[in-house]
């Protein structure tokens, strides 16, 4: 009579054996109580395998990653975008109060003693000048324009310069 | 709201939502978890293996093409993590280490074998603490993750062979210590 071993009660386990085969096994062992025995204690540790429990992760898990994370990766990236977007700010906010200063010194008098501002005199039509302004390509190359442009430019530089002097 | 697929939060995660990788975290950490400490045989070590392999998978997604799914590649770094920490504490773990070659022996020195029944789940516990890292990490993959060898193998950077080898010896060892312990009875 032949016997089967561990390895062939593996493949039984895994589906891993051709129907003829398994008719054939399953004959045998309804006769061979060893190899009945045998192939059921595989059986039950392969079943007891199932039942292994999932450990449970630390609950401070995510928190310690995404600190982990943002302290390698956030801050100078964050930086440099919160620096860069004041600057943008800044210059926008500039060219404003210049347009602004440009359109209130042409009303004013220099003569007249009165305060370089005149609240009452305040116009909001510059702001619509100031956007004509942008229609023509040409126009908005004025020196005023430029040298923001410039300035801009020079604290985005020095910025990168000090982050570089920094890292070294 | 529905549930979101693996490559929609990586793809989120990589616009810039970095909070959004904590649902990647939650989907994996406990039985990422379960894989390490297994290896491990260490708590401490564990949790830390298991910080820097989620951290190591932050800082690689731009790598993770979705050639394979996030879940292989995310159990690759971790095996691989972990057999760093392994090498890196290999004098304390040579001991319990066992080479592939070796027949598993379950046998425990304080163990009462005067016919006395262990609990099914004890016997189970001892077999996992004493498995040896690669046979842990298959034991986790193919019951807890219920991967197949051909996944498990791309895991393990090795054959389907050796990965059955691996898996059907640990059955092996725990169907010897069912039978040593006498509980083959309550099969019938």
């Amino acid at each position: 009579m032949k016997h089967y071993n561990d390895e062939f009660f593996n493949k039984m386990i895994d589906g891993e054996v051709d129907d003829s085969t398994r008719r054939e096994f399953l004959h045998h062992i309804s006769e061979c109580k060893n190899c009945e025995l045998e192939y059921l204690l595989l059986q039950k540790a392969h079943n007891s395998f199932q039942k292994i429990q999932i450990e449970e992760a630390p609950p401070t898990l995510n928190m310690m990653v995404l600190k982990r994370i943002s302290r390698v990766v956030k801050p100078s990236e964050g930086g440099k975008k919160f620096f860069i977007g004041m600057l943008i700010g800044l210059t926008t906010m500039l060219l404003i109060l210049f347009g602004y200063a440009f359109e209130v010194g042409k009303t004013l008098d220099p003569k007249d003693q009165k305060p370089l501002i005149d609240f009452s005199k305040i116009d909001l039509s510059f702001l619509q000048e100031f956007l004509n302004s942008f229609k023509s390509f040409s126009a908005v190359f004025t020196p005023e324009f430029g040298g923001t442009l410039i300035l801009l430019a020079v604290s985005i530089g020095t910025y990168f310069f000090v982050e570089r002097v920094k890292t070294k | 709201m529905a549930k979101l697929d693996d490559l929609e939060i990586i793809e989120s995660v990589r616009r810039g939502n970095v909070s959004d990788y904590s649902l990647l975290i939650d989907r994996y950490k406990h039985k990422a978890f379960s894989m390490i400490f297994r290896m491990l045989k260490n708590r401490m070590d564990a949790e830390e293996v298991l910080q820097d392999c989620f951290v190591k998978a932050y800082n690689n997604l731009k790598s993770f093409k979705g050639d394979s799914l996030f879940s292989t590649w995310f159990y690759r770094i971790v095996y691989n993590t972990t057999l760093s920490r392994i090498g890196m504490k290999k004098r304390q773990i040579e001991e319990m280490m066992l080479s592939i070659g070796e027949e598993l022996d379950f046998e425990d020195p304080d163990a009462d074998t005067s016919g006395r029944k262990k609990e099914e789940k004890e016997l189970l516990n001892r077999v996992i603490e004493k498995l040896p890292p690669n046979y842990a990490a298959v034991i986790n993959l193919f019951y807890l993750e219920e991967m197949s060898c051909e996944e498990i193998s791309v895991i393990l950077n090795t054959g389907v062979p050796n990965v059955k080898v691996l898996l059907h010896r640990s059955r092996n060892a725990l169907k010897k210590l069912i039978k040593e312990n006498n509980l083959e009875d309550e099969l019938r």
